[in-house]
């Protein structure tokens, strides 16, 4: 008995022994590979890394939710790379670049693969009675493009049977992994760039699926627009002082989501010039607070800008029977109420990946007085 | 009954205390002589909006807190004896689920927007029909069972049954709903009394006190009840007639609740048992009084705990009541076990 635990005790030092030299000899290769991969400069992204070596590339993607975790790492390389060249990057997803057929499963990156030029790269889409760009309805229509169902539970057989080469899809924090998805040995790609709190952070990430779908220097050109505009109408603001003060979104029941000071919307009005009575706080989601709330900290603001989702544009009189208390705000009184309704303009399609074309719009709210922007995009004058 | 009074005059004082606090204490400061002096109407100087808080947001809500606290609590207790089942309450037959469906057929599906023939409402008066017509369709649906079906439990069966169904209908809206659209539902699940507004705070008031006038009527069957159906008859009460208005006064006082606060949980449950515990009694000569007046002020507590995180937001109601509620059930069933 004991020379049987004397050896069992043998064997396991040996395993510990050599899967100790194994790591040594991975840690080796990751500083090789380090040593010779360029890392992109991102400006303002903070969940994302790029690094390009000689054939392939290392994107590692941060988990927002648990800090120091990574949340995925994916190697981009041509399926003409010798695989053994990104051996020591440790455990990664391959993804073999270009993706010709991917199954996109939220509306923003279909939008932006539309504007990369990378549409026909488009197999397959989820939830597409909510995806209001035309030409994908119509390639859907025409058989082109599959709808693979709800985005949270798809249809597995359908992706299976459309087989792309990758599926983009919006990661949730504690969701438990994606089912079955997961298991049929197509890469998912996570896309969770919503976690990025700065609005340019956020775009930044069109430098990676550009990378993914073979266009890397358009998506890094089309960045640089965004970005320089975006400055550009930042400091145009800037040289105008503070505007008018804004409060912002509805009640939804008896709850007002107000964004807070520091979410993608509350960076954005205050990089507009607009006073924001939540501007100190601290969240980067949204605050729940009651009307009273409101009404005391934002009640005497100059305007009232609102997201909805309705058929038909929505009326004053309309938004009045959702809420009577509305007509206590000043913004309301004094008819400066501007709602984006959702269901008809692409808001939630453009802004994550165009943040300046949002900003132009807020600035004209907040600063009426100035001249030579873009017509307004997204918000319309609430009528009567 | 000596303890009875007292209960309930203890219990009146409470609810007077605790509405008083809903008056003073809400999301944001405002001193209680400003309060007072909104309130007796010498508010020269006082900040026009903490008038309106005042009156038109804080005095609704603790008036609507205090009847819906009351009738919910007081259906629970007729149906408790009524099915001689301690574990009954008003949303046990499905009414509830009625009401939910009908809200998420309105917001899922239809765009928040009700089109009956060619009136259109939209929004908030939307919903509230929708919550209202589900609740009361499943009502007639039950009450249309009761003449097939003669067992109360049967009947309880029956009810549970058909909120399943309801269920899975809003299930299935759910799945297929925007995001937004599945956000609002949820906050309306999620319960609130701050729904009635001023406007409809006289037909709230009028129905909600109609109904609690009809549970009073109902004591003295509910008593005969106790002893079970045949003792009952043989006092004569009508057994079928009783649990028919019995069902129609909870039916109401269910639906019209739930159209204005959403699906409120817990307190038809737990209150009865709390009113039961407290004065040790089965007689609905007091049990029915004190139950209500115990709703009330579980109910006036529970909305100044919503409030209590002051200006950074509001806890949601559903979140509040099964705090207070569910210990108060399992301390029922331990109880009972120990028998």
């Amino acid at each position: 008995m004991s020379s049987r635990s004397l050896r069992q005790t043998l064997i396991s030092l040996f395993l510990c022994a050599v899967a100790l030299g194994l790591t040594a000899c991975k840690g080796n290769g990751t500083a090789n590979a380090a040593a010779s991969g360029d890392t992109l400069q991102l400006k303002y992204a903070t969940l994302l890394t790029i690094t390009d070596y000689d054939g392939y590339s290392v994107v590692g993607i941060r988990n927002p939710w648990k800090t120091g975790m990574m949340l995925h790492t994916y190697v981009l390389a041509p399926s003409t790379t010798d695989p053994s060249a990104w051996d020591g990057v440790g455990e990664a997803t391959v993804i073999h670049t270009p993706v010709n057929r991917a199954a996109v499963f939220t509306t923003v990156h279909c939008a932006l693969l539309m504007s990369l030029g990378c549409s026909q790269q488009i197999v397959g889409v989820a939830d597409s009675k909510y995806i209001k760009i035309p030409w994908i309805q119509e390639q859907i229509g025409l058989g082109n493009i599959v709808d693979c169902g709800n985005g949270l539970n798809p249809v597995v057989e359908k992706i299976m049977d459309i087989h792309p080469d990758a599926i983009l899809l919006s990661p949730f924090e504690n969701a438990g992994g994606y089912g079955k998805v997961e298991d049929i040995n197509i890469p998912l790609v996570e896309c969770a760039e919503y976690m990025e709190t700065s609005p340019l952070g956020r775009a930044e990430w069109m430098k990676f699926y550009g990378r993914l779908f073979g266009q890397p220097q358009r998506a890094d050109s089309l960045f640089a627009v965004v970005d320089s505009s975006y400055h550009a109408l930042k400091t145009l603001a800037q040289k105008a002082g503070t505007g008018r003060s804004v409060v912002f979104d509805k009640m939804v029941g008896s709850v007002w989501y107000m964004p807070g000071g520091h979410s993608t919307i509350g960076q954005m009005v205050q990089d507009a010039g607009a006073s924001y009575p939540w501007a100190d706080d601290e969240q980067s989601g949204s605050l729940s607070l009651s009307f009273e709330t409101v009404l005391e900290k934002g009640g005497e603001c100059d305007v009232w800008l609102f997201r909805y989702s309705a058929d038909h544009d929505i009326t004053r009189t309309e938004l009045l029977s959702e809420h009577r208390g509305y007509d206590r705000l000043n913004a309301f009184q004094k008819g400066s109420v501007y709602g984006c309704n959702v269901d008809v303009t692409p808001f939630y399609e453009e802004t994550p990946f165009r943040p300046d074309y949002l900003l132009n719009d807020l600035i004209q709210l907040v600063h009426p007085e100035l001249s030579g922007l873009q017509p307004v995009r997204y918000y319309h004058q609430l009528k009567q | 009954m000596r303890k009875g009074t007292l209960y309930c005059l203890a219990l009146t004082a409470a609810m007077i205390l605790l509405f008083v606090l809903n008056l003073v204490k809400g999301s944001i400061d405002i001193p209680a002589v400003d309060v007072l002096r909104i309130l007796t109407g010498s508010d020269e100087g006082v900040k026009a909006s903490w008038q309106y808080i005042v009156l038109e947001s804080r005095l609704p809500q603790a008036l609507t807190a205090m009847l819906c606290g009351a009738a919910l609590a007081v259906s629970g207790l007729m149906l408790q004896t009524a099915f001689r089942n301690p574990l009954a309450g008003p949303s046990i037959f499905g009414i509830n689920s009625g009401a939910g469906l009908g809200v998420a057929l309105v917001m899922l599906l239809l765009g928040g927007t009700l089109s009956v023939g060619s009136v259109s409402v939209s929004g908030f008066l939307a919903v509230l029909l929708a919550a209202f017509l589900g609740a009361l369709g499943v009502m007639m649906l039950i009450f249309f069972f009761s003449t097939l079906v003669r067992n109360n439990v049967m009947l309880l069966i029956i009810g549970i049954m058909i909120g399943y169904i309801s269920n899975s209908a809003v299930s299935l809206l759910n799945f297929f709903a925007t995001d937004e659209g599945v956000k609002s539902y949820m906050v309306w699940g999620m319960g609130s009394f701050g729904g009635v507004s001023l406007k409809y705070m006289p037909a709230f008031a009028a129905i909600t006190a109609f109904g609690l006038f009809g549970a009073l009527l109902l004591m003295k069957p509910l008593n005969a009840l106790l002893l079970g159906d045949r003792y009952a008859e043989n006092l004569g009460v009508n057994i079928h007639r009783v649990r028919n208005w019995l069902i129609f006064i909870t039916g109401v006082l269910t639906a019209i609740t739930t159209a204005f606060c959403g699906p409120v949980a817990f307190i038809g449950l737990a209150v009865p048992h709390i009113a039961r515990l407290l004065l040790t009694t089965d007689n609905h000569r007091w049990l029915l009084p004190a139950t209500m007046l115990c709703g009330a002020v579980v109910a006036l507590l529970c909305n100044v705990i919503c409030v209590l995180p002051g200006e950074s937001g509001v806890i949601p109601l559903n979140a509040v009541t099964p705090i207070i509620g569910a210990p108060v059930i399992i301390y029922v069933i331990v109880k009972e076990r120990r028998k």
